[in-house]
C-alpha cells in the first residue's frame, strides 16, 4: 500500500526530527548547569594581578599610513599573574573556553576603550584550572589616540563558553585595582 | 536594512570554536559592540562577511562612533595586520557589523555550502523532487 519512497521520506522526516529534537535537548542543558557557575571561589579575589607596565614610544605600522600623525605612538607592555579556577563551567556540552584579558579605561575624546592584551582557548577540564606568573601580553595596549601616559586602567579577566550546541555565554571577574601606566622609557 | 540572521560559516579563521559548515544564529543587539563579541561583518567591495572576535573597542564620544579592531581566533594576527580589512582601513565601525553570533549547530550549514560548490546537484535535487511528485499523483 505505501511505496518505497513514502517509506523512505517517513523515515528521513523521522531522524531529522529525532537529531534536532537531540540537539535542541542538550541546547538546554547548558543554562541550566552553566546557571551561578563561574570563578572558583567567587567572586574572584586576586584572580589578576599586574605584575609590571612598560611604556614605550614606537613607530607602529597602521600610524604612518594616516596623514595626520607624526608616526611615534605610545604603546604598554603589561605582564601579569592569572590564579583562575573556571573548571565549574564544564559540563557535557562544554566544547570550549576562550578566556581573554581586557584592559579598560576612558580617555577625554572616547569614553569607553577595551583592549585585549592577552587570549587563550582552553580546550579541556584541567587546563581551566589557570595558574601562569609574569605572563607577557601578547597584544600591546595601543589607544586610538597615540598618547598612552595620561592613562589609567583596569585590567579584568573575561571568559567566552563554546558548547557543542545551542548558545554561546560570556562572563567576567576578578577585576584588578585601577593601575596608572608609566610614561615610556 | 535586515541582514540574515543565519550565516554558514565559510572558514577556518574561528577555529576550534567555529568550523567549515556549521550554522550560526545571529542578532544584532541595541547595546554597543564590546571587546569578545564574536561579530558577523562587511566589508567594502567584498562579497562574503566575515566572522571575527573583536579585540578592541574605543567609543569616541564627539560622534557616537565606535572603531573596532577585530581578529580570527586561528589566525595569528589581527584582521588590519593580516590584510582581512582592505588596504589602509584601520577599523571596523558599528555600521559594517551586521549581527553577532549568540548560538550555533555544528555542521548544520554543510547542505547549503555543497548546493553552492555543486550548483549540478541543487537542479539534481530539484529534478528528482519534481519527478516524485509526478510519479505520486495517483
Amino acid at each position: 500500500m505505501y511505496s518505497i519512497s513514502q517509506r523512505a521520506n517517513a523515515v528521513l522526516a523521522f531522524l531529522v526530527t529525532v537529531t534536532l529534537g537531540f540537539l535542541v535537548a542538550v541546547a538546554l542543558t547548558s543554562p541550566i548547569l552553566l546557571h551561578g557557575k563561574g570563578l572558583r571561589p567567587a567572586p574572584g579575589q586576586n584572580v589578576l594581578k599586574i605584575v609590571d607596565a612598560e611604556s614605550h614610544k614606537a613607530r607602529l605600522a597602521f600610524y604612518d599610513r594616516t596623514q595626520n600623525q607624526s608616526g611615534d605612538s605610545e604603546l604598554a607592555i603589561i605582564r601579569f599573574d592569572i590564579s583562575a579556577d573556571l573548571r565549574d563551567l564544564w559540563n557535557w556540552n562544554t566544547k570550549q573556553l576562550f578566556v581573554y584579558v581586557v584592559a579598560e579605561y576612558e580617555t577625554d575624546s572616547h569614553s569607553t576603550n577595551q583592549v585585549v592584551i592577552w587570549d587563550s582557548i582552553i580546550r579541556n577540564k584541567d587546563d581551566a584550572l589557570i595558574r601562569l606568573r609574569n605572563v607577557k601580553g601578547e597584544y600591546f595596549l595601543v589607544d586610538i589616540n597615540p598618547t598612552l601616559s595620561t592613562v589609567s586602567a583596569k585590567f579584568t579577566l573575561h571568559w567566552n563558553i563554546i558548547p557543542y550546541v545551542g548558545a554561546l555565554f560570556w562572563n567576567s571577574g576578578g577585576q584588578t585595582p585601577i593601575l596608572a601606566l608609566p610614561a615610556p622609557r | 536594512n535586515r541582514e540574515s540572521p543565519i550565516v554558514v560559516v565559510l572558514s577556518e579563521s574561528m577555529e576550534p570554536a567555529f568550523h567549515r559548515g556549521d550554522l550560526l544564529f545571529l542578532s544584532m543587539p541595541a547595546e554597543p559592540i564590546r571587546v569578545g563579541d564574536i561579530t558577523v561583518f562587511k566589508l567594502q567591495g567584498k562579497p562574503i562577511p566575515v566572522v571575527h572576535r573583536v579585540l578592541t573597542v574605543h567609543d569616541e564620544d564627539a560622534t557616537g562612533k565606535q572603531y573596532i579592531l577585530s581578529k580570527g581566533d586561528n589566525n595569528p594576527s589581527d584582521d588590519r595586520a593580516g590584510g582581512i580589512y582592505n588596504a589602509n582601513q584601520l577599523w571596523i565601525n558599528r555600521e559594517d557589523v551586521t549581527g553577532k553570533v549568540q548560538g550555533f549547530i555544528p555542521y548544520a550549514g554543510f547542505v547549503i555550502i555543497i548546493m553552492d560548490l555543486y550548483p549540478h546537484l541543487k537542479y539534481a535535487l530539484l529534478g528528482v523532487l519534481g519527478l516524485l511528485v509526478v510519479f505520486q499523483r495517483e
